[in-house]
Parts: structure tokens; sequence; C-alpha cells
């Protein structure tokens, strides 16, 4: 089916920045890891033969490139503006400030985590990715991915019920 | 979530929503990233969203020239061996585009001369079946020349010659390699340059990224030759401090001057302070 590259681009490219951002690639080095995916994609595009979703075979490029960039870039470290989430409108001061400060400590654990697990929190938690897929996506058993969510959970519950003293310790 | 291994209360799906919409780029950057996939793609820019860099009323964001096959193709190569991605990324493709000609095909192979870069608004029609091809997997970068080219301005016929624009963005795309410590990337995307047509405008900022990315190669001696090309350019002087704090600093040595070798010296010693 004939596809536009720009409806691909405007389809994927919110996917493709929070994703490597996720994943750990330094913020200022985005643009460029983003635009080496398109890059990819475009040449690749003619090849696609829809054996798979096509925001799968988009996030198995996005993963591959952002693996590469967070190791070239890993001495610049990982900053997700945690600080900088906005209070949500609609809700009450009470209710936003709440949940303000969740999003600051989901941000913060998932820029905590260690590349293996924050692969899989990127991909199952925060993308809602399905098991199979992320442990396609991962080159990992159905098995592992599954205990690591197990263990995601866990350790983010705790995170989440630690509040205040997680993000102090910082 | 589609599968029950995890169960999680509405208040933390909504905040793991929020925090990866935290994640997702503003429009303008979403716009700003588009121009850059464009532009390195060859295809004609959309006016009024020039690149960050990008001289204002510069051909550069709204260039219609098209790059070079051959940059083209570096920039591809240069992002799929970046991305670590083993299929090829040149495999045949085609393109047809909306307008008259109607239906017109472009065929690109790995070494086929394409007289017009894809546009970025063409659509694109996946082959009946992509030839299998017995070139290995991986593509490999333009190799390296013997010694560095004077950069000129070309008048030979062929592809229209990169917008300033252009240039300047590869440039600063190679500036910021190298500031990341990957001088094999600069130096790659400096060929690339070099071998495409262009204004010359920027040939001894361009020159000077070559010294320090051989440099940081540790190829000293080619280092040196191109150091030698740039201090022979019109606007050297610009470039004589970074020359001096460079494994070429020795070239100004025994560059022609009227200074005496003592003046010189001292010369490069403030360079080097400078640089500092």
């Amino acid at each position: 089916m004939p596809l536009d590259f720009r409806e691909f681009f405007d389809a994927h490219v919110a996917l493709v920045w929070r994703v490597l951002r996720a994943l750990g690639v330094p913020e200022a080095h985005v643009p460029d890891a983003a635009q080496e995916v398109f890059l990819v994609a475009h040449a690749k595009l003619p090849e696609f033969e829809g054996r798979s979703k096509l925001s799968t075979w988009v996030y198995a490029i996005t993963y591959r490139v952002g693996k590469n960039a967070r190791r070239r870039f890993r001495r610049e470290g990982l900053h997700l503006d945690v600080m900088d989430v906005p209070l949500a409108s609609g809700d009450s001061p009470d209710a936003a400030l709440r949940g303000k400060r969740t999003t600051e400590l989901v941000l913060r654990f998932c820029a905590d985590l260690e590349d293996g697990m924050r692969d899989v929190f990127v991909l199952r938690f925060i993308e809602e990715r399905s098991l199979a897929e992320t442990a396609e996506l991962l080159g990992l058993g159905i098995n592992t991915v599954s205990s690591r969510v197990r263990l995601l959970r866990t350790q983010l519950e705790r995170t989440l019920a630690d509040g205040e003293h997680y993000l102090e310790a910082r | 979530m589609t599968d029950d291994d995890l169960d999680l209360d509405s208040s933390l799906r909504d905040s793991l929503r929020s925090a990866r919409s935290r994640l997702e780029p503003p429009a303008q950057q979403q716009g700003e990233l588009f121009q850059r996939v464009a532009l390195a793609l060859g295809a004609p820019a959309l006016p009024g969203t020039e690149l960050p860099g990008a001289e204002p009323g510069s051909a550069g964001a709204a260039a219609t020239a098209a790059a070079t096959p051959a940059l083209v193709k570096a920039l591809v190569v240069s992002a799929v061996v970046g991305a670590a991605v083993g299929a090829v990324a040149l495999a045949p493709w085609s393109v047809s585009e909306p307008e008259p000609p109607p239906r017109a095909r472009i065929e690109r192979q790995h070494d086929a001369v394409n007289p017009v870069a894809p546009r970025m608004e063409e659509r694109f029609t996946p082959p009946a079946r992509a030839q299998p091809e017995a070139a290995p997997a991986r593509e490999v970068a333009p190799a390296r020349p013997v010694a560095p080219r004077q950069v000129e301005p070309s008048v030979a016929s062929g592809p229209e010659p990169l917008s300033r624009g252009e240039e300047l963005a590869h440039l600063r795309r190679a500036q910021a390699a190298l500031r990341d410590g990957d001088a094999a990337l600069a130096l790659r995307l400096m060929d690339s340059l070099d071998s495409a047509r262009t204004a010359g405008a920027l040939s001894a900022e361009r020159g000077v990224t070559r010294v320090l990315a051989l440099c940081a190669l540790g190829r000293s001696v080619e280092a040196e030759q191109a150091a030698r090309l740039v201090l022979g350019q019109a606007d050297a002087a610009v470039y004589r401090p970074r020359v001096a704090a460079s494994c070429a600093k020795d070239v100004l040595l025994s560059e022609p001057s009227d200074e005496t070798p003592a003046v010189r010296t001292q010369s490069i010693e403030s360079s080097r302070k400078e640089q500092r």
C-alpha cells in the first residue's frame, strides 16, 4: 500500500522522540538520533512487508538507534526534565499536585534504571507494548521479560510509596 | 497493556501516560526535525521553518536544490552504520511522483547515479519484490581520501549544488560529531561534502574541521596537508588559532611569512593561550 513519507513521519515522530529520550539518549542528541531513525526508515520502508505492525517496525529501528546513541553519549547522563512537569489543568489543586509529583517520580524512576530494566520499562510500562512484542523487540525470552516486569512493578510501587524520600535522596 | 501480568490501578496508569506525554517533542521541534530529515534526503524544505543555524534569507531551508546522490548516500550510510541496522539500507526502491511526468519512477541502486533526489512528499510504492542482493548486508562508509582535497566551487555540470544553508547544516553536524568524539563520522561528512557541489563559501571552515578530525584520528600527516590548504585560503587568518592549537601546528612554522621565526612562534603561543 502506498505510504506518504510525510504521513509516516507525522504518525511516528512522537513515538520515536519519546522512546529515544526514555531509553537514555541525552536530550541534546535526540534530534540527531531521531533523524537517524527516519533516514533508516526512509531507506528501508520499501522493504517493509507488513509481517509486523508498522509501529513495531518503527520501534525496532528506534530501539537499535537509541541503544547505540545512549552508548555513545553515556558520559552526558540522562536527564528527563523531572522537575519541569506542569500541573494538569481541570483537576483540583491537590489532585493536580499529586499527579505532577507522581509523574516526576515515574520519570525519575525510569532515569535511574539500568539499561536492561529500563528497556523493558519503556516498552512495557510507558509504551504499553504487549509482553510478546516487548520480548520480540528486545530479543529476550517471554519469561525473562515477564520476570523483569514483575520486578519493575514492585520497584515502581515501592518508589511511589516512598515518594518524597525517593526524590529527596536523589 | 493487554497482558494480564500488569494490573496497574488507574491512577498509576494515568501517571505513566502523563510521563509518556512529557517525553514527546513540542510541535516546533517536530517541524525542525522534519526539515532536517528533508534536507538530509535532498528534498526541498518547507518554507518558513528554517533549520536552526541556517542563515535567514539563505537558500537554506527553502532550497529546492537537491543533494547529490553521493551525499544522500553518505548520510544514509552514516545513519545506518550508526544505527547498526544490519539490513541493506539502500535496497532498490521506487518512487512515483504525483505530478507530471505521471508516475515517473526513479530506480535507485547502490551505485546508481540518481539525477533526481527523492522528495519527501513523493509517494512510496514498495517494489513488487526487492531484488536479492549479493552485496554485504551492511553498507560501508565512503572510502577516505588518500590526501585532503582542495575545496573549490564546482562548476561542472550535473546535479544542482548544495545551498549554503545545506552546506552549513552538514558542516555543523560534522562539528557536533567532532565535539562528541566521533571524528570518523565528522571526516565522512566532510568527505561527502567535498564530493558534492557547493558554493564553496565555507571551504576554510570545512578545511579546519577536516584538520581537527584528522588530528583526532591520529592522522597528523594528512592533517598537516589539510592545514596547508586552509592556510592558503583568503580568509585563513581567522583559522590560524585553531590550526595552531591542533596537531598540525607545525605547518604555521613553515608557512611563508614576513614575520621572523621568533615572532611566528610567539604568535602560535599566543594562539594557544587564546584557545585555552
